[in-house]
């Protein structure tokens, strides 16, 4: 069961080649280095990571919600509307109007993913009561490749502006989810090894 | 003392709570060429720069970022800023997506007697007949004196850091 866990988290996993990185686990300080060695724009309250491994990133890596960089927007009733790319993302993000309105049939709901993510530092649940009209989760990771300048130009450009949708007045809510192993599901040593060893061998090849 | 870190502080966090909530805005005027020539020839700043744009075009698109930098850091404001586009009036909301987009807050100019044919031709040659229209295409730029004199014309053959390089002469 957990090799066909594996197969998936590998398929879903977003593939940017690089063959000299190397997979590790991360943490709130590894997040934070990250963001300050590149000057990520990210404010803290807007991170959150997977919850644990069983139970939160496998349902995450048998979907399609795994992606990176990638936007998943949900409507005010919590129904997936659409994902966004770095193609699409100028014309979504700067214009609601473009954003699909019809939501996708047979997805799972808002909810169903936010009660399986928490705050990367604090480790509290996702609590939010308030309605919004859009809400966005921006996927995003921190593979070092010969792409990363282009990434964190993304990651910057997609942050930004749906703060300045924000500032104008759209009713929205951003959730900055980090797909990377994490610290925090405090695996086993065989597990941590496992993953880490199918992962890596999987980006060698 | 104690008070006045206080003060010192609450205003520094105010001041950044309302930095971040700044509401941004584009600044898209729409006008006739020769009302855009007068208001590039009325401008008393030391330095006046046309700058040709295409949303859609790379070469656009690729030196904006910095031009942006460049705009944004000025400190001493010596110059204005014309970024003459060749979108359509009624394609105002592309362009108006695409700035808010990217936080480009640089004066943008719609030319409503934009011709069918020849912008080029004809928007250079207004603003300036001494400029060789052909040798210049989208991110090509014009930077006139006080006096409305030409003091650079860049053309395509350069790269993007030359432009950058004569950008940052003018934009202090």
């Amino acid at each position: 069961m957990k090799k066909i866990i594996l197969l998936f988290y590998l398929i879903a996993l977003p593939i940017f080649a690089q063959e000299e990185y190397t997979y590790n686990f991360k943490n709130s300080d590894s997040l934070d280095a990250y963001i300050e060695r590149y000057e990520l724009p990210f404010q803290e309250e807007d991170i959150y990571i997977t919850k644990d491994f069983e139970n939160s990133f496998r349902p995450y890596s048998e979907s399609k919600f795994l992606r990176s960089p990638r936007i998943y927007v949900f409507n005010a009733e919590g129904q997936f509307l659409e994902s966004i790319n770095n193609i699409t993302s100028e014309k979504k993000l700067a214009n609601f109007k473009k954003i699909r309105k019809r939501p996708e049939k047979n997805e799972p709901s808002l909810d169903f993913w936010t009660s399986k993510i928490v705050h990367y530092k604090t480790g509290n649940d996702y609590e939010d009561p308030k309605n919004y009209d859009y809400t966005f989760v921006v996927n995003w990771d921190l593979i070092e490749s010969e792409q990363t300048e282009q990434l964190i130009e993304i990651y910057s450009e997609w942050y930004n502006v749906l703060l300045r949708q924000k500032a104008k007045g759209e009713n929205i809510q951003i959730i900055l989810l980090n797909i990377d192993l994490q610290e925090r599901w405090e695996l086993s040593p065989y597990m941590r090894k496992f993953v880490l060893e199918n992962v890596n061998r999987s980006w060698g090849e | 003392m104690k008070y006045l870190f206080i003060i010192s502080f609450l205003f520094t966090a105010c001041y950044s709570i309302t930095a971040q909530n700044a509401v941004f805005k584009t600044n898209i005027q729409l006008m006739e060429l020769e009302e855009l020539k007068a208001e590039i020839f009325e401008s008393e700043k030391e330095y006046k720069i046309a700058f040709i744009f295409d949303q859609f075009c790379l070469a656009s698109r690729d030196i904006f970022p910095d031009l942006d930098k460049l705009y944004k850091n000025s400190t001493q404001k010596n110059f204005d800023l014309f970024v003459v586009t060749n979108n359509k009036e009624k394609k105002q909301q592309d362009l108006e997506d695409h700035l808010f987009y990217y936080g480009y807050e640089e004066p943008f100019y719609i030319i409503k007697d934009k011709p069918l044919l020849g912008f080029f031709k004809k928007t250079i040659l207004n603003i300036c007949d001494s400029c060789d229209y052909k040798e210049m295409g989208y991110s090509d730029f014009i930077v006139f004196n006080e006096n409305n004199e030409v003091l650079v014309q860049t053309n395509y053959n350069q790269t993007k850091e030359e432009h950058i390089s004569i950008l940052k002469k003018y934009m202090q």
